[in-house]
Order: C-alpha cells, then sequence, then structure tokens
C-alpha cells in the first residue's frame, strides 16, 4: 500500500480543478502516467460502476448505482427482494443491458472488452442452472470445454473441494438442492477465477451446509481472491463479507467495511430521572438522528462514540441519567433500520 | 472466431449426444428412409410374382384359334424374349402382327416398369429415393431438434452459465446453427450408409429383373441428392431458431415450426383459390421453394410443386431466406437481456 500511496503522490500534483476522484482519474488517464493509473484500478478495485441505471419500462431497477467493490475479500450485495441485486450482477456479467451508466472491471471499461473480463470471473446468478441428463461432472465438463481449459483434474479438484466427488457420475436431475448448490459453487471456480459472484449460495442448503460455504466462502479469498455475495442471510453476510453495500429499490443505501457501517449506525439505551425532558434536550443535539421509547427505555439513536455528550447535555439541564447501555447493532439489525427509514422517507441517510 | 465457433459446436454435440432424443429422431429418420427401400423391394417381388403366375393376357381375337383358355391367351413375362425372337413358339399360328407388336409393346412396359423398381431399392437409384423421404420427414424432424437444442437453454435456465463463461453471444449461436447443421449432414450420411446396406442386402437376396437394372440414376445424381437435401433443410433451421429465439421458449420454436410446415401448403391451397394475386406470393414461400430446389413433392399440402419454379431461382430464394432468418436471430439474441429459467 505504501508503494501505491508512493506513486499517486508522484504522478498526481492536484490542481484546484480537480475536485472528484473521477476528474482526478480521467486527468491522469490523459496522461503520460494512464499505464500507471490502469495498474493502480486494476489493483485496488475490481468492480467499479458509475450511475448505472436499469429501467424495465417504467420500472427502474437500479438506479444510478456507483458501486466500488476492493480487490480481494468477500463483498456483500445485500438488500430485500426486488432491491435490484441480481439485475445489478446481470449488468455486471453482461447479460442484462444497462440502460445507462458505465461499468469497470479489473480497472477496465467493459465497453467492448467485455468477454476478457468474464474470463476472470465465475460467477452463479439465482440458482445454479444446469442440464438434467448430465452427470454433474459431465456439466461441469461442458462448461469448463466452451470456457478455458483446465483438464479433468481440475474437475476432480473442484467435486472434491465442494464434497461432490462421492456422487459425481449421478445425473443432476437426481441432486437434492444442497448438491446443486454445491455443483453451482464448483462451477464458478472453473478455470481459477480472480472474481467470483455468488447470487443466494445458501439457499436450500442445511444448517451443516450453510457454515460450509461460509467457510469455503472465507477459503476463496485466502489466496487474493475477490468475492461478491448477494444474500438476504444477514447473520451469514456478517460473518463472512468484510465489505458491503446496501441496496434498496435499485438505489444504493449504504455501502462500507461492515465494522465501520456498524459503528457509524448504534443505539443508546437510556433511562433518565426525566425521560420527558430528556426527549426534549436530546432532540436538539445534532448527534442524535432519531428516538423512540422501548420497554421502558428510550432508544436514542447515535454513533456510539458520541454518546457521552448525551449524558453531558442532559446533566447540564439537571435531568440526570440513571442507565445507559450501548447497544451494537448487528448487521441484520442495521439493514432493517435504514431499509426501514427508506421505506418510511422519513430521513435519508448518507452512510458512506 | 472460427475456432471458437468450431470448438462451442463440438461441445454442444457433447451436451446433445447424451440425450435420448437425437437418437430417436434418427430412427424414425432411419425407419421412413429404409421403408422406401424396402417398400420398393416388395413392390418388385410382388410384380414378378405377379407376372410369373398369371402373366400377360393376350386377347385373341380374330385368329382363329380360341385357344386353351377360350379367347385369351395368357404368357409368362420370362417368355417376352421369345415372343420378339419365334412368336410361333408361344402364340397360335396365325396370330396377326398387329397384336404381336401389341402384345411385345407390353413385354417391354412390364420390362421397363420391373427394372425402375428394381432400380429404387438397388444402389445408386434408391439413394435419392431414400433422400427425398429423409428431407420430407427431416424438415420435421429438425424442427424439433433445432427448437430443442435452442430452447432448452431458455427453458433451463443454462444460457446464463453458458454466457458468463465469456462465450460471447455471437459465438454461442454460430455454434448452435454449426452443430444442427453438422447433425443434418451426418444424419443423411447414416441414413445413405443404411440404405446401401439395405439396397446391397436387397440385391442379393432378389432376381435381376429381364433385360437387367434401369441405369436412369447415377452415383453423381446420388451425391447431389444429398447435397440438395442437407441445404434444402438449412432454411428450415433458421427459420425454426428464429422463432425458439424470437419467443424464448422450445415449445413455441417446435409448435411453429412444425405448423408451418403443413400450414404453407393448406394455406397456399386457399389463398390461391381466393386471391389471384396470391399466387405470385406463392412462388416465393419457403417450404415450396424447398421442395422446388430439392426437386421433390412430398409435402403435405403442396399443390402445383415445381411447375414455375426452377432449381436456381430456388436456391436464390433459400439463400435469402437462411440470411433473412439468421439475421433476425442474431439480432435478437444480442439485444435482449438474459433473464433466469422460463420452463419451456
Amino acid at each position: 500500500m505504501a508503494t501505491i500511496t508512493l506513486a499517486i503522490a508522484t504522478i498526481y500534483r492536484p490542481t484546484a480543478t480537480l475536485s472528484t476522484p473521477t476528474q482526478v482519474k480521467q486527468t491522469l488517464r490523459n496522461t503520460k502516467y494512464y499505464s500507471i493509473m490502469r495498474l493502480l484500478e486494476e489493483t485496488l478495485m475490481v468492480i467499479e460502476t458509475d450511475r448505472l441505471t436499469k429501467h424495465y419500462g417504467p420500472v427502474v431497477a437500479v438506479d444510478s448505482l456507483s458501486l466500488q467493490v476492493p480487490k480481494g475479500g468477500v463483498f456483500g450485495l445485500l438488500g430485500p427482494n426486488g432491491s435490484g441485486k441480481t439485475t445489478t450482477m446481470g449488468m455486471l456479467l453482461g447479460l442484462v443491458k444497462p440502460t445507462s451508466g458505465s461499468i469497470r472491471l479489473f480497472g477496465q471499461d467493459i465497453h467492448g472488452t467485455h468477454l476478457s473480463a468474464l474470463r476472470r470471473i465465475g460467477a452463479t446468478v439465482e440458482s445454479p442452472a444446469f442440464y438434467p441428463h448430465l452427470s454433474g461432472r459431465a456439466n461441469l465438463r461442458y462448461f469448463q470445454g466452451i470456457g478455458k481449459s483446465d483438464g479433468p483434474e481440475e474437475l476432480d479438484h473442484l467435486l472434491d473441494l465442494v464434497g461432490l466427488s462421492q456422487r459425481a457420475d449421478s445425473k443432476y436431475r437426481t441432486y437434492s438442492t444442497g448438491m446443486k448448490q454445491r455443483l453451482g459453487i464448483a462451477y464458478t471456480l472453473l478455470g481459477n477465477p480472480e472474481l467470483v459472484l455468488l447470487d443466494e449460495p445458501t439457499n436450500g442448503l442445511d444448517p451443516a451446509g450453510i457454515a460450509e460455504v461460509r467457510d469455503l466462502t472465507r477459503r476463496l479469498c485466502a489466496d487474493g481472491r475477490t468475492v461478491l455475495l448477494s444474500s438476504h442471510l444477514l447473520h451469514e453476510v456478517e460473518q463472512v463479507c468484510d465489505s458491503v453495500a446496501i441496496l434498496s429499490r435499485g438505489q444504493l443505501i449504504a455501502q462500507g467495511k461492515v465494522h465501520e457501517l456498524l459503528r457509524r449506525q448504534g443505539f443508546v439505551r437510556l433511562r433518565t430521572t426525566d425521560d420527558t425532558k430528556a426527549q426534549r434536550i436530546l432532540a436538539s443535539l445534532d448527534c442524535v438522528s432519531s428516538m423512540r421509547e422501548e420497554d421502558g427505555y428510550l432508544m436514542i439513536e447515535t454513533p456510539p462514540d458520541r454518546s457521552g455528550e448525551l449524558s453531558k447535555a442532559l446533566g447540564q439541564q439537571e435531568v440526570f441519567v440513571t442507565e445507559m447501555v450501548p447497544v451494537h447493532l448487528s448487521l441484520e439489525r442495521f439493514f432493517l433500520e435504514i431499509t426501514g427509514e427508506q421505506h418510511t422517507s422519513t430521513s435519508k441517510k448518507a452512510i458512506r | 472466431m472460427m475456432s471458437n465457433v468450431a470448438k462451442l459446436a463440438q461441445w454442444e454435440w457433447f451436451k446433445l449426444q447424451r440425450r435420448w432424443m437425437p437418437w430417436i429422431l434418427l430412427g424414425i429418420l432411419l425407419l421412413f428412409s429404409q421403408l422406401v427401400v424396402w417398400g420398393r423391394f416388395f413392390s418388385y417381388n410382388n410384380l414378378q410374382d405377379h407376372l410369373q403366375d398369371s402373366g400377360i393376357v393376350v386377347p385373341l381375337f380374330g385368329t382363329g384359334d380360341p385357344g386353351p383358355q377360350g379367347r385369351l391367351q395368357v404368357i409368362s413375362i420370362a417368355s417376352c424374349n421369345v415372343l420378339e425372337t419365334d412368336p410361333s413358339a408361344i402364340l397360335p399360328v396365325g396370330t396377326p402382327s398387329k397384336v404381336v407388336a401389341d402384345l411385345l409393346t407390353r413385354c417391354q412396359q412390364l420390362q421397363a416398369q420391373l427394372q425402375r423398381q428394381y432400380e429404387g431399392f438397388t444402389l445408386p437409384g434408391s439413394l435419392p429415393s431414400a433422400f427425398e423421404i429423409a428431407r420430407a420427414i427431416g424438415l420435421i424432424l429438425f424442427a424439433i431438434l433445432t427448437a430443442s437444442a435452442i430452447g432448452s437453454d431458455y427453458g433451463l435456465g443454462t444460457l446464463r452459465p453458458i454466457l458468463t463463461r465469456g462465450v460471447g453471444r455471437l459465438p454461442y449461436l454460430a455454434g448452435k446453427f454449426h452443430m444442427l447443421i453438422g447433425a443434418a449432414a451426418g444424419a443423411l450420411i447414416v441414413v445413405g450408409i443404411a440404405t446401401a446396406v439395405s439396397s446391397l442386402i436387397a440385391t442379393g437376396i432378389t432376381e435381376t429383373p429381364a433385360g437387367g437394372a434401369a441405369a436412369a440414376t447415377t452415383w453423381a445424381d446420388a451425391g447431389i441428392a444429398i447435397g440438395k437435401t442437407w441445404i434444402s433443410l438449412i432454411p428450415y433451421i433458421a427459420l425454426t431458431a428464429t422463432v425458439t429465439i424470437w419467443m424464448r421458449s422450445a415449445a413455441a420454436g417446435m409448435g411453429i415450426g412444425l405448423g408451418y410446415y403443413f400450414a404453407e401448403g393448406l394455406l397456399t391451397a386457399l389463398l390461391s383459390t381466393l386471391f389471384d394475386w396470391f399466387r405470385t406470393i406463392d412462388d416465393y414461400l419457403l417450404i415450396r421453394n424447398i421442395d422446388a430446389f430439392a426437386d421433390g413433392s412430398l409435402s403435405f399440402g403442396s399443390g402445383s410443386i415445381n411447375s414455375a419454379i426452377g432449381v436456381g431461382q430456388a436456391a436464390i430464394i433459400l439463400a435469402l431466406y437462411t440470411v433473412a432468418l439468421a439475421g433476425i436471430a442474431i439480432r435478437l439474441f444480442r439485444q435482449r437481456d438474459v433473464t433466469g429459467a422460463s420452463g419451456g
């Protein structure tokens, strides 16, 4: 990282006109440092979208999505049904044509070079789809054959990795849902891709299967691979993902590292000597986003590191705190909080 | 690009050969084509047996000798050669020369009929007959195969994992076309081999007709027949593929592919009687030109086949159909978003 910082410092001489990262990048592209710029971009971000939009007639499936997926680690794409996750994945993979906006994969605009980028990606969108009359091995052999071919030993390794070696030669139509999901994961790993896109990979799996997929996902990114994971099982996502993006109604409403998002969004459970007066005082504070009564407590939405300001403000008005407990949000709670707000449109947060 | 398409075609065949459907369709194709060969074999033998048993009935009016069966004389087909050199050895003395001449003509006609039937199940004459049937049945069977091969990727949702392998939409489609066209060629070669085997067996177990086999069909004719049959399947494959891609459904592709085959002849017959101007359009319709190109008349409901369309004109029209339909299929396939499994 120090080398990259040095390189940026060397080639980038800021001027007053360059105010956004996009402008900086554009300026660099026009210089002799373009190749260095491309290398840096490819090193830092595997997926970048800029105001990516998809309309289906009057329905806006994805609305000006600017997504940035860093290289390495597991990135979670979260959102309720119909939030645009699968459409976004489809656009990244060239299956769905964007109405507007741009996509950059591995630092390169995919317009015209989509196929070369796709050869570096392994993806399963929605449920795995294979040929029922072929065995699991024959299905993988077919998909291996039409892409870049790595030989039969790769198939043996992948089937072993996902625990399908024993049933590899059975027809796909005889597979259970869990086995189909495993074969889907083996398919995504064909050709040793640098970027893996998994859409709801734990669908239909039992708890043991979910744990296996979670372990497998962690192992996938151990050797520098990037995994983009879409899931509605937020507890699972929280355990696996380093960063997340949250979509709601086609819009990106939060993006960042999981621990940073959870740190920014927090609640304090509070009991005071005069709760009515306390509500009045706290409502005037900048650090308080919202508050409500819950089980005889005041639930104050505020960043956990600013909870001291609450007791200070209350104390100055002679309202004394009798109980203050920081509530650590799970990703699931965080998700429900911000998507719930989005739906009721009381206030839109910028948590970036 | 071409090597990529060839590779994709090879992998399409990898999938297809593991299904029952292509083999069942090939079986049906073989059955019908061999029925023609063996049908002619049995027809020939029946005629020969009939002629040997009952012979040719000769009316002997005015000969002065009514003969052993009253006023009729029955002679064997085997006696025709004798009749030419020494009529008195077979016919009563004093048989008028006109009766002898008529009898000779009748003998020659029957011999020619036998020779034609014999040629129909012996090589190389059996091959064009088998390919003619193969074309008529093949249009239906390849409509089913094409719709299934292309539509199954929509129905199963496998189009997405294929395209996310970095295959490219145009190479994918080109690979499918190549595989289907190759399969058509392969099926016709199998029909040709099966016909040759059947012909050799049939020839071995039957007698050559008097005067030998007719030599109307040459090996070159047989080669042209297989080529024409193969080419005439291509525009129909393109039609079914285009409908399947347009409707994103194997069932729709099969339905329209099969329906058109029967509907064209029926609608043509109906509309031509109602509207005079339709007779000019009629000459540019697909099945009619396929029949004209292959010089056959086996399609269902066809009326005045080959009456006005030359082979050259038909070839041009079929080429235009193929290019136009393939162009539409490619355009639709490249422009549309790829969604999940459609189920059918």
